[in-house]
């Protein structure tokens, strides 16, 4: 997927409305490319993230929130692009974590850039791969996880 | 695809993806209860069986499914479709 070029959003407010974590609970802030079982999103690691750390380290937990909003975005832009502007962001949860490895903690001021990939979906659950870079392409993070969708 | 291979096949990943003992694995054997699934377990069962037999199952298939052999006799079906 090309997404350096042309982004498809870095409107933070249109982000938003994409999603159904609120503030100061987004930790995602591009949309930069989408495809049926593809997305990659981005953030901008900031120093009053409330999941960056006293030390200037965005932290693990940081890290998994930011994929699973990456797949919380995935859902919101698809039903976007079905519905229009009506279109409201359905809720879901994690139903577990596999496989996830933190490889290094990015400092405030790195550019992540995330690929979620669907993998499976059965009933509600949908089972995603996710991978975190920075900007020179160094992995980061990455985890299975296993999303419950709510109507 | 030959019944005994394919029952060879889901067993083994079976054991490994479920970590059940292969004594506990009976074709009149509820498959829910003895593999402890979940919800979100189903998931992974349709992984397992599009990585090895190269066919997707959706959640519609899983409907009516409650021994081992209902399970593979619907894999059965899809393979040799």
């Amino acid at each position: 997927m090309n997404h350096s070029s042309n982004p498809i959003s870095t409107d933070i407010d249109f982000i938003k409305k994409l999603i159904p974590q609120k503030d100061p609970f987004v930790m995602v802030d591009k949309l930069l490319c989408f495809e049926s079982e593809q997305l990659v999103s981005g953030l901008t690691v900031s120093a009053d993230n409330i999941l960056t750390s006293p030390e200037g380290y965005f932290t693990e937990a940081g890290l998994i929130e930011h994929m699973a909003q990456s797949i919380a975005l995935h859902r919101g832009y698809n039903t976007y692009k079905e519905v229009g502007e009506d279109s409201k962001p359905k809720t879901g949860f994690i139903g577990a974590i596999k496989h996830a490895t933190i490889h290094r903690l990015p400092a405030v001021g790195t550019a992540l850039i995330t690929t979620v990939t669907i993998v499976a979906e059965v009933m509600n659950v949908v089972l995603v791969s996710a991978e975190v870079k920075d900007e020179t392409d160094t992995i980061l993070a990455a985890s299975e996880m296993k999303i419950v969708v709510m109507d | 695809m030959e019944t005994s291979v394919i029952i060879e096949k889901v067993n083994a990943f079976l054991i490994e993806e479920f970590e059940v003992e292969a004594s506990e694995i009976a074709v009149e054997a509820n498959l829910q209860e003895t593999l402890d699934l979940d919800s979100l377990d189903y998931v992974d069962l349709v992984v397992a069986i599009e990585a090895s037999f190269g066919v997707k199952l959706i959640g519609d298939d899983f409907v009516g499914i409650e021994t081992f052999q209902d399970f593979y006799t619907l894999i059965e079906k899809k393979v040799n479709k």
